[in-house]
């Protein structure tokens, strides 16, 4: 009688929150900026980190959105591939193209999601983020409350695990070398 | 008061070289990159030697306004912005400005801010003379 070679490695210590029992991601409901829609599924067969921001963030969206850019660039030279989305939490603010721009400036290959406010709820919904403007400032100047977590999902699409803000990025390159077997 | 301004201007220039004097020192700023017409933020460590003060306001060159913020985050992951009126400076203690937390808010960016930019910053402060201190960009 054989034993499974898998039954011998040690479980794997996830440095984010893990998902004990991982189900597959919720679509998210929006449109790139070129307007296509966004389909999660077209995105299986690679790791994906899932991002809820917006551009006029000034402190935790631009340093978790270059933690995620440093992260792509030191995957992609072990030879790797994973995908990064970041969906605007301020659709009324961030058309598509500002999004576009605003991602230009951590890595071109990032992904921007717009969508109407509704289109937003379900998207928000899936993934347990809350936002909401801030009550001070004027119609162009508002800060915006909103969940700082990144979500990473695996190349099968199943929701694996999520990280708070100021997780180290070798945590983050940890986890994703185990999905990825390296 | 004169006394005050040389010897803030002394302790940073040799804050520069790495040795701490007497007074108030800011060390490590830097700004993040950004595209013009947006927001970013410039973080800074003040260690205070000298009485307990205050950081009462902060002007950075090219950005419609400049606002003192902190940022706090919640158990369950939410990030909210205060505005704050002053940072509170205590004595013989570090004050760090930092991802998540302080940081300096520019608003509205005139130009893109560029690796290897810099940004004069102006800081005012209750007791100690203002200081003006230019700021390299950089990614972190």
């Amino acid at each position: 009688m054989s034993i499974p070679l898998a039954n011998c490695a040690p479980a794997h210590h996830w440095r984010g929150t893990a998902y004990e029992d991982p189900t597959p991601a919720p679509e998210i409901p929006l449109r790139k900026a070129d307007g296509t829609h966004f389909r999660l599924a077209d995105w299986h067969g690679q790791p994906a980190l899932i991002y809820f921001g917006y551009t006029h963030c000034p402190d935790v969206c631009p340093a978790t959105l270059a933690d995620l850019a440093w992260l792509r660039q030191e995957l992609t030279a072990e030879g790797h591939q994973i995908r990064v989305a970041f969906i605007t939490v301020d659709p009324s603010r961030d058309s598509p193209q500002a999004v576009a721009d605003y991602l230009s400036n951590f890595d071109d290959q990032f992904v921007g999601l717009h969508g109407s406010d509704q289109q937003l709820a379900v998207a928000k919904e899936g993934y347990g983020i809350y936002s909401a403007r801030d009550e001070s400032g004027d119609e162009e100047h508002y800060t915006v409350t909103h969940t700082t977590r990144v979500f990473l999902v695996d190349a099968e699409g199943l929701l694996r695990a999520s990280y708070s803000f100021g997780t180290p990025r070798q945590d983050f390159l940890n986890d994703l070398r185990y999905l990825l077997g390296s | 008061m004169r006394h005050r301004s040389i010897l803030l201007i002394v302790t940073f220039l040799l804050a520069a070289c790495g040795t701490m004097g007497r007074g108030l020192t800011v060390r490590d700023a830097w700004a993040r990159p950004a595209g013009g017409g947006t927001n970013t933020a410039i973080y800074l460590t003040i260690r205070n030697e000298a009485d307990g003060d205050e950081l009462l306001s902060a002007y950075a060159e090219g950005a419609a306004e400049t606002q003192l913020h902190r940022s706090i985050i919640d158990d369950e992951g939410t990030v909210h912005m205060e505005r704050q009126s002053a940072v509170e400076l205590p004595a013989g203690e570090t004050v760090h400005f930092e991802p998540g937390g302080l940081h300096i808010m520019l608003v509205d960016l005139e130009d893109d801010l560029q690796e290897d930019d810099t940004v004069p910053l102006h800081l005012t402060f209750r007791d100690h003379e203002p200081l003006t201190l230019s700021v390299p960009v950089r990614s972190p």
